[in-house]
């Protein structure tokens, strides 16, 4: 009976993990912290899109950021040069994003590992100087972007501004990020999400089972590309102004250096992510400058040290704990016993 | 017009084959595909610059910087680099977490302001009645003999023997006797003493900030794919088809053109000929 709880728990845990985002600013509201809690989430996003593609499917794509502008640019023209109403414009740029994504990956899929990955940051490269030289999308000085047109929404009776300055659009954005992790996680349980990993870990054994690779891998794509045109929209919300600024390269890579981090592929990798972002770039107290130094200075050494990132990391501390511990009490474990194909399974991720 | 769009399009293309050079080498030889690159790049003109603040002559900071730009890049794959070496990913992962820590480096020590070197010559030249930039003339010359040196080196000399037997099979080659780890810790520190040559160059033409490594880069993996990957060769000949038909739209179609120049070189080549012109289709895994 306790088995299960427990087995209950670890599967509920990574869709779980996120609300964690909403205990900061429980704990104290202040500005400051519904802040920490909203970059958190909106980095969490990042992560999350980048864990899609990359953690799954195994495919290094640096265009996720430029999918991000699409989305976000996309949004913005709508609604303050085109006149269309805010949520419509924003589910319209998280369609650009997606076709964007397709448009992408049906050139760029056919091409495998580092020819795919400098494909992606070429087209990145490309997006951000169109958008820099457009007049209608501002140039360098970028479109502000008024949350106060976000709509409202009537949750049971109690009206939800989104844009609302303080609690309302820390809401929407943490709750987009937990709504989409969870969707993630139950992706990489399904067959689709299997078949994912199959593409990642062997290319070759998982065509020789009948996967098509290419439609998998672009089912990844697109998906990630989805939650990236998403995050892009968020991100120009939470500045109030999407700028050339938040779609560069620079950012693309903290989002790697985040992923890697937390540990790619492991399903608790966005919010890991979200959170160290938080730690580093909101909360340590220690000159702006010095931030993105202190972040590759941990992951140079976590790459040496623990391949796995965080979430890695701790997993093989647990199963060596336990281990020693179930040596201690019940001598040598069989390498085929029940508990260690569990563990397999739930480490299915990592 | 012809002639000088001609000779600014030489100049793009001595610049971005001294940057794409040494990531062929980095590559070809240790298999890493380097995002530091860029970040070499620039600590090269920005190093220049302290030691000409500090009352050197540009003749001595600038080899100085690339001389120290070298040493950075033995460091780096002796203490960081080769302990990743099994793990292909791995060296690309934290070739990221470097460009981080650069950025900061540089954002301490210099600030977000621009900077830039003296001019190598003032004046131009005037052929066939077009005025041409003397130093940017200038530039073409030392990156032709810098790459000139290189590349003989590699095709003709002892070391450049060793160099190709490594990059071919490390295994096979250390079973032969090549000293494989020297090897590898040599390609990269001459690679980045490329990339601090190209670095140093570009600081004397035009401004820069911490961001000129980034563009370079992207342009610098195009050329390297355009060329063949881990192919020298092909990086000369991938940077002058690059930096000739950039100088060539800005003049005659329109800069948006040579803005997306890249990616539709790019598409044309991997659809039209994936291995790159001098690469070999078993490169292509």
């Amino acid at each position: 009976m306790q088995m299960s709880i427990k087995a209950v728990l670890s599967r509920a845990w990574p869709i779980l993990s996120p609300a964690f985002l909403f205990l900061i600013p429980l704990a104290s509201p202040t500005p400051q912290h519904l802040q920490w809690a909203t970059m958190g989430a909106l980095w969490g996003l990042w992560v999350l899109s980048l864990n899609i593609v990359w953690g799954y499917a195994g495919q290094l794509s640096l265009a996720q950021i430029a999918l991000g502008a699409v989305g976000a640019y996309g949004f913005i023209i709508l609604q303050t040069q085109l006149g269309v109403p805010a949520g419509l414009a924003m589910l319209a740029g998280i369609g650009l994003a997606v076709l964007a994504s397709l448009i992408l990956s049906i050139a760029a899929l056919r091409l495998s590992g580092f020819y795919f990955t400098i494909l992606t940051v070429t087209f990145a490269l490309v997006i951000i100087t169109i958008i820099t030289n457009s007049e209608t999308a501002g140039r360098t000085t970028g479109l502000l972007a008024s949350r106060a047109q976000l709509p409202t929404v009537d949750v049971l009776g109690f009206q939800w501004s989104l844009g609302s300055p303080l609690g309302g659009f820390y809401a929407f954005v943490v709750a987009t990020f937990v709504v989409l992790n969870g969707l993630a996680v139950l992706l990489a349980r399904s067959t689709a999400g299997a078949a994912m990993f199959a593409v990642r870990d062997d290319p070759k054994l998982a065509v020789s089972v009948g996967i098509n690779t290419l439609h998998i891998k672009s089912l990844a794509f697109v998906l990630s590309g989805f939650v990236a045109g998403v995050a892009g929209i968020l991100h120009g919300l939470s500045y109030q102004l999407v700028v050339p600024e938040l779609f560069v390269l620079d950012q693309i890579l903290l989002a790697v250096l985040l992923i890697v981090l937390a540990g790619r592929g492991n399903l608790l990798a966005p919010t890991i992510g979200g959170v160290v972002y938080v730690l580093i770039y909101e909360a340590a107290p220690i000159d702006g400058e010095y931030r993105q130094g202190l972040l590759g200075l941990i992951v140079v050494l976590i790459v040496i040290l623990v391949p796995g990132g965080i979430a890695g990391g701790t997993t093989q501390v647990f199963k060596r704990v336990t281990a020693r511990r179930r040596r201690q009490s019940a001598g040598a474990v069989t390498p085929n016993s029940a508990s260690s194909v569990e563990s397999r399974r739930v480490d299915h991720g990592a | 017009m012809l002639l000088q769009t001609l000779t600014s399009g030489l100049f793009l293309a001595a610049v971005y084959s001294l940057a794409a050079f040494g990531l062929a080498i980095v590559y070809g030889v240790l298999d890493i595909l380097n995002f530091a690159h860029g970040a070499l790049l620039v600590m090269g003109a920005y190093l220049a610059f302290t030691f000409l603040e500090r009352g050197m002559p540009l003749g001595l900071a600038a080899p100085l910087a690339v001389v120290s730009i070298g040493a950075v890049g033995v460091i780096l794959q002796r203490l960081l680099f080769r302990r990743v070496e099994r793990v292909p990913i791995a060296g690309l992962v934290m070739s990221i977490g470097l460009i981080a820590i650069a950025n900061s480096v540089i954002l301490t020590a210099y600030g977000p302001d621009q900077y830039r070197l003296p001019r190598l010559l003032e004046g131009s030249v005037t052929i066939a009645g077009t005025q041409l930039p003397q130093d940017r003339i200038l530039v073409i010359a030392v990156a032709v003999i810098a790459l000139g040196v290189t590349e003989l080196g590699i095709s003709r000399a002892g070391w450049g023997k060793l160099l190709r037997a490594t990059a071919e099979d490390d295994e096979a080659a250390s079973l032969q006797g090549v000293p494989v780890a020297r090897v590898k810790t040599i390609a990269f520190a001459g690679g980045a003493a490329l990339a601090a040559v190209a670095g140093v160059l570009i600081g004397t033409t035009a401004p820069f900030d911490a961001h000129l490594g980034e563009s370079l880069l992207i342009k610098a993996f195009v050329i390297i794919i355009i060329g063949g990957v881990g192919s020298t060769k092909g990086a000369l000949v991938g940077a002058m088809i690059l930096g000739l038909a950039e100088a060539f739209s800005i003049t005659y179609l329109s800069t948006a053109i040579a803005q997306l120049l890249p990616l539709l070189v790019l598409a044309v080549v991997l659809f039209a000929r994936p291995q790159g012109l001098f690469g070999r289709v078993t490169e292509r895994t």
